[in-house]
């Protein structure tokens, strides 16, 4: 038998590595703005395309799916080439690919400031982007697969399988998640309600972070460590126990995110259970990593790019250890909702996706120019910024979380919350969030350095764009004997099927349950449909991103209830399409906004929306609530309100032909009364006055007063039978 | 588990079926892990490193 000579494709390789780098930079600078938000308004820069609610979303977008989701291209075209000894497929499918995703994330970068959002985080892209999502993935899997079958070397490497998990699981999480209904060509509508959709999104949202930002990471490290370090993987067995073991078990531990909310409690057991099971494959999966480095850790001293590796690996052990124990309900019950959330999530992104990242980066450019790194002090220098830069982010977030948190729980003496202010609680925090800045700012300049190092190595190179190599033809011989796995590493295809299997069980047995047997949501006859002012309302929250920042979950604690009245049940979601919980409380919670009976908490008249919405600092002293002026100003859009409404009917909300029918009038007759409560308003007039407003019943902060006026509104009617439910 | 899951009718079923799977194939596999000759881990723990070119870990 002879060998075969063919080359790899290095250009899809160079492009992936570029977008990586320019996309990093640009989401790191968006992240950095939004954190200086998070201490002076200022920051927001007066207009409502950078103000906070509409970019927070666009800087996790771009880390998540433009800067990682490109450097799992870089790496796994790499890779893959490399370990089946064969070109990728199809270089027009590559190409398809590459321009197919730069273009989705532009369209992320223009939608999303401009208010064009699903607001379900991770996933807030509108459905024609979706459906591109769609087909440029399946693009990938086409040219992954295709690569697969036209392959040299009979056997997957441990990292392929990975990157197969990847493939299929994205894909199934991406798809069951984005069942939405469309009402016009950018905006839609959940297909799921309330609890139903606090499932699938955090069962989605749980797992973007697992086969996304982990598992393909996991195969780049099984390709990347050991081709560093020069020696194989430290045990290939422990790498089969903990595929299998990882995918299987991620994939149930969704429900920890949404843990003392209205979730039925088995589920979020369920999701406790299988959180804390996942220490053990995700350790196993730490400890091959670094045993790689069993007797060759004098090569870490020397060489930066092993130093970027063991650092991320071992950010990945510190961040799959403290998943499991934030999943925890007692710990749970204070971290939730706080900057403890989110140094949690950094240390994983910056440490274990970053750190990986900037080691593939500085290992593929020397290689596919042809030459060696530029300056290895650079490398060294990016290395210990960047260290010092994830500190820095994290134990400011972690005394940042645990401080307001348990701030938020304090009762004196005499049983009254120590704290009743929100702002108090936000006060003590706001140094921690500079630092939090600053430490972006550090992260960030490492990265510049490494793009410039880059650009350096690249310019004394020269790209090898089509790189030669040379392998004997896959044997057609069928290989007797063995055992089970070794039968399907030589099987793509019933890998894949396999896997799959493995993820649906998981997903099946959360979602079968919530969806089939009605007693999991609960019926509260009182609660009424939006109306289609409210409805309008809420879209204009979802519009400027409001649920970013503020929850719409009380959970069952007695801090909780004292400050922001009774706990929240899953039977006043059943008309959100999409639900509006939120992850993080940077404000208050407004599940109680609207309600007005006995022991009301949390509710403000209209004209003091008014003046918090034009200055947030007049009616709160020291609050980092970005300003919305534009709200008093814009013009509401009644143009689409029926399709709104018929497309809630379709969804299942209880509208009849009459409220569809008089909808715009119905709208007009409600805006008209909290215009002519506001109106009479001195505070609005004074407002109206010095500013030269043109103010009238048709502005946007007539339908959101309404919208913030319905929360938890409904609750009131029937305070006796609610008391009774568990 | 019955204890927690018990107000859903019928869920009991799902999951515990379901742990079974799991606990099934992590045996298999673990089973399988350690009946695999070394010659064959080693031999697959090498495939990184099969590319005829210089593919070396140079800087």
């Amino acid at each position: 038998m002879q060998k075969e000579n063919f080359s790899y494709d290095n250009r899809i390789v160079k492009n992936f590595a570029i977008a990586t780098a320019v996309w990093g930079i640009v989401g790191m600078t968006v992240g950095v703005l939004i954190a200086s938000q998070l201490f002076e308004p200022m920051f927001n820069l007066g207009n409502q395309y950078t103000s906070f609610g509409r970019i927070r979303p666009l800087h996790t977008n771009a880390v998540i799916f433009a800067f990682v989701g490109n450097a799992i291209f870089m790496g796994v075209y790499y890779s893959l080439q490399r370990l089946l000894k064969t070109r990728m497929f199809s270089d027009t499918l590559s190409k398809i690919h590459f321009w197919g995703w730069q273009l989705i994330i532009v369209a992320a970068a223009i939608t999303l400031p401009l208010g064009i959002t699903t607001s379900k985080e991770y996933a807030e892209l509108e459905w024609p982007i979706d459906i591109a999502i769609t087909l440029i993935w399946v693009v990938f899997g086409w040219n992954m697969f295709g690569t697969i079958l036209k392959r040299r070397e009979k056997h997957l490497y441990v990292a392929i399988w990975f990157y197969i998990a990847t493939f299929i699981t994205v894909a199934l999480l991406h798809v069951v998640n984005s069942f939405e209904l469309p009402v016009s060509f950018l905006k839609s509508y959940s297909w799921y309600a309330g609890v139903q959709d606090a499932l699938v999104q955090w069962w989605y949202g749980h797992n973007a972070v697992a086969f996304f930002l982990t598992t393909p990471f996991l195969g780049l490290m099984y390709y990347y460590m050991p081709k560093l370090a020069n020696r194989p993987i430290y045990s290939y067995r422990l790498s089969i126990l903990h595929f299998w073991s990882l995918i299987f078990l991620y994939i149930w531990a969704g429900p920890h995110h949404l843990l003392y909310s209205s979730l039925p409690d088995w589920a979020q057991t369920l999701g406790v259970i299988f959180s804390i099971m996942l220490i053990a494959p995700s350790w196993g999966g730490m400890l091959n990593g670094l045993l790689t480095l069993r007797g060759a850790w004098d090569k870490v001293r020397d060489d930066a790019r092993l130093k970027f590796m063991v650092v991320g690996i071992t950010a990945y052990g510190m961040a799959t250890f403290e998943g499991p124990m934030l999943s925890l309900k007692s710990v749970n019950a204070i971290a939730h909702f706080t900057d403890w959330i989110v140094a949690h999530v950094h240390v994983g992104a910056l440490g274990w996706n970053g750190f990986l990242t900037f080691a593939m980066l500085y290992y593929i450019i020397p290689k596919i120019y042809n030459t060696k790194i530029y300056s290895k002090k650079m490398v060294n220098t990016h290395f210990w910024i960047g260290t010092l830069g994830i500190l820095l982010y994290a134990l400011p977030m972690y005394v940042s979380g645990f401080q307001q948190g348990m701030m938020w729980k304090q009762f004196n003496e005499v049983g009254q919350l120590a704290y009743p202010n929100f702002l108090d609680t936000t006060q003590q925090i706001l140094s921690n969030h500079m630092w939090r800045a600053l430490s972006g700012v550090l992260y960030l300049s490492g990265v510049i350095i490494m793009a410039v190092n880059l650009v350096k190595t690249a310019k004394q190179g020269s790209l090898v764009a089509n790189e030669e190599d040379s392998a004997y033809p896959m044997s057609t011989e069928e290989e007797h004997g063995g055992h089970w796995h070794r039968w399907i590493e030589r099987r793509p295809v019933q890998l894949l099927v396999f896997s799959l299997i493995v993820v649906i069980i998981g997903g099946a047995v959360e979602f079968a349950p919530s969806f089939l047997v009605k007693s999991n949501v609960e019926t509260i006859p009182s609660i009424k449909p939006y109306s289609p002012l409210e409805l309008e309302g809420r879209d204009i929250y979802i519009r400027e991103g409001c649920n970013n920042c503020h929850t719409q979950m009380i959970r069952p604690f007695r801090s909780e209830t004292v400050r922001y009245g009774d706990y929240s049940k899953s039977g006043e979601y059943v008309y959100d399409h999409p639900f509006l919980w939120g992850s993080k409380r940077t404000g208050p919670d407004l599940g109680r906004g609207g309600y007005v009976g006995e022991n009301a908490k949390i509710y403000k008249p209209a004209n003091w929306h008014f003046q918090h919405m034009f200055d947030p600092r007049t009616t709160s002293p020291g609050s980092i609530m970005p300003a919305y002026p534009w709200l008093i100003t814009q013009d509401l859009d009644q143009s689409k309100t029926v399709r709104k409404l018929e497309a809630m009917q379709t969804l299942g909300v209880p509208y009849d032909e009459k409220d569809i029918a008089n909808a715009n009038r119905d709208l007009n007759k409600q805006a008209l009364e909290i215009y002519n409560e506001l109106k009479e308003q001195k505070t609005v007039q004074a407002i109206v006055l010095e500013n030269e407003i043109e103010f009238d019943e048709n502005k946007e902060i007539i339908a959101l007063i309404a919208y913030l006026h319905k929360l938890g509104r409904d609750i009131e009617v029937q305070p006796k039978e609610i008391a009774k439910q568990p | 588990m019955n204890k927690i899951i018990g107000f859903v009718e019928g869920a009991d079923v799902y999951l515990v079926t379901s742990l079974l799977i799991f606990l099934l194939v992590f045996v298999v596999v673990s089973v399988q892990m350690f009946l695999m000759k070394k010659d064959t881990s080693d031999k697959m723990s090498m495939l990184p490193f099969h590319n005829s070119n210089s593919d070396n870990n140079e800087n």
